[in-house]
């Protein structure tokens, strides 16, 4: 059975498994609508506006959002592919994160354009895609502006569309130089790095929106409605990424043990350090948790529920594990408990599961550091998406870049202190 | 100065990093960039280093470089914040390290 699993084989048993999720998100769509609802879907989805939060469960339905989803994976996936990527870290984690953010912002279109914007930066710099794939996949953060440009005017067929791609293109040109540049304001310690480089861009994006008289009006559609088959196909993922552990390599789990002492910061790839197998298990855990807190506090499951699991479970491969989120979720949850919110609410939900972008600072300084990271976190986010207008979908990475680059200095010049005496 | 010798001089202050925290106070550094390559090499005395960081340098050293993760997370490199490893090995293509009579050397190669 362990011959299943071996360095020759890994990248293609890789590939194999990141299809299979993809394929799946496909063909679950149509458990819950008829082929003619989710194309018909589909159309709603690309062409309506995608301001920050956008649920394509309630815009469109359920089955639509699950097939844009796995579309918009397979697309990425392929480019992955033909360009013989070994999937890390970092791949795996930008590809889940995308997926999941198809469910509430992203499509085939707005993703598309701000790759091909990244593209295009790259043959300019006479440098492979390659070295840029997971910037192009990460930087779709600002698609919500490629659908507001193009469907959120009055703009006619077809210079919406071509007002949107010229957007998109124009975001995935600049954010390469942005987003390497932007990793050293908060030294790695927020996960989500271009949430914050695209935060900073929407701000400013937003900034001259509003100057030129073009207020960029919130939006808020959230899907309330019964999530019973979803949340089951949720669990039925994350445990299904445990099962491949096993099957892969039995119960051998002394690599985990390794795996949940790193601090997670950038850059942690437990695929690299710790094998596929290991890393896999670890996306399987800690998806499972999060729809077990979901479940403890009756959250709905839909558009963005999912995608914050997706995203954990993506970056599962890629620097979070328990012992580095727990802390931060449970500094979030006391301090949205302490100001009187309910958990179960949109905002309430994310933000707990989102501000695991700071999950690091856990690894690295503590459980105190990481309960007060998750405080800070949770009454610093609410306060930012005004500023980009909801242009940018990681609106918790913005964030979580500002406590990063506040409390780690503070933390480790106490820490050196203890050091020197 | 172009990025390449911005990132060599990142990897030499990593690597000078890993001497400090053992407690060596003489480090003697080589750093030679040709067009195809640069090569830093580093020696200095240190009392004692364990087998087991010995080994993960020595296989972090010649993991196969990333240029994915290279491009977006180089600027990393060198943080006062912490050690950056992880980064270091997706960032060099060939890395020697040995330890005999108290002395650690380390080379590292990056072709351009």
């Amino acid at each position: 059975m362990q011959k299943l699993f071996n360095k020759d084989n890994e990248k293609y048993l890789k590939y194999i498994v990141l299809l299979f999720y993809s394929i799946l998100l496909i063909f679950s769509s149509f458990l819950f609508n008829t082929p003619s609802e989710v194309f018909n879907g589909l159309k709603t989805i690309v062409e309506h506006p995608d301001l920050l939060i956008v649920d394509y469960f309630e815009v469109a339905n359920i089955g639509a959002a699950l097939f844009n989803s796995g579309i918009v994976m397979l697309t990425l996936l392929a480019i992955v592919m033909v360009q013989n990527i070994d999937p890390n870290g970092p791949v795996i984690s930008a590809l889940f994160t995308v997926a999941g953010f198809s469910m509430f912002g992203k499509n085939i279109i707005n993703v598309s354009s701000i790759i091909l914007g990244v593209f295009i930066y790259s043959i300019i710099k006479k440098e492979k895609f390659s070295k840029y794939t997971v910037i192009a996949f990460f930087s779709t953060a600002l698609s919500p502006l490629v659908t507001r440009v193009g469907f959120g005017s009055d703009l006619l067929v077809p210079f919406n569309y071509l007002f949107a791609i010229v957007s998109g293109l124009i975001v995935g040109f600049i954010m390469p130089p942005l987003a390497s540049s932007f990793v050293r304001f908060h030294h790695g310690y927020s996960l989500y790095n271009v949430g914050f480089t695209a935060g900073i861009l929407g701000m400013m994006i937003a900034s001259l929106f509003r100057m030129f008289n073009m207020p960029l009006e919130s939006i808020s559609v959230v899907y309330e409605g019964p999530d019973a088959k979803i949340k089951i196909i949720i669990f039925l993922i994350c445990l299904s990424m445990i099962m491949l552990k096993i099957i892969l390599t039995r119960f051998d789990f002394h690599g985990y043990k390794n795996l949940v002492k790193r601090s997670g910061r950038l850059v942690t790839d437990f695929v690299s350090l710790d094998g596929f197998d290991i890393a896999i298990f670890n996306m399987g855990v800690v998806g499972l948790i999060c729809m077990i807190y979901l479940d403890i506090i009756g959250a709905t499951i839909n558009g963005p529920t999912i995608a914050a699991v997706f995203s954990i479970m993506g970056f599962g491969s890629f620097g979070k594990h328990p012992r580095n989120i727990l802390p931060i979720m449970l500094g979030a949850i006391v301090m949205l408990i302490i100001t009187g919110n309910d958990l179960s609410s949109m905002n309430s939900v994310l933000t707990v599961l989102f501000s695991t972008t700071l999950a690091p600072i856990a690894g690295e300084f503590g459980l105190l550091a990481g309960i007060l990271a998750g405080g800070l976190q949770a009454s610093l986010v609410s306060n930012l998406a005004y500023l980009h207008a909801g242009l940018n979908l990681y609106n918790n990475g913005f964030s979580g870049g500002f406590i990063a680059a506040f409390l780690v200095p503070l933390i480790t010049s106490f820490r050196k202190d203890k050091m020197d005496e | 100065m172009n990025k390449n010798d911005s990132i060599m001089i990142k990897i030499m202050n990593e690597l000078v990093n890993i001497y400090l925290h053992h407690g060596c106070d003489n480090v003697i550094i080589n750093l030679r960039c040709t067009e195809k390559m640069g090569v830093v090499e580093l020696q200095g005395a240190i009392n004692s280093i364990e087998k087991s960081v010995l080994n993960e340098l020595k296989i972090s050293l010649n993991t196969p470089r990333r240029d994915d993760t290279e491009e977006y997370y180089w600027a990393l490199l060198g943080s006062d914040y912490s050690s950056e490893l992880n980064l270091l090995d997706a960032m060099v293509d060939e890395g020697y390290v040995s330890y005999e009579n108290g002395i650690l050397k380390i080379k590292v190669i990056r072709r351009f």
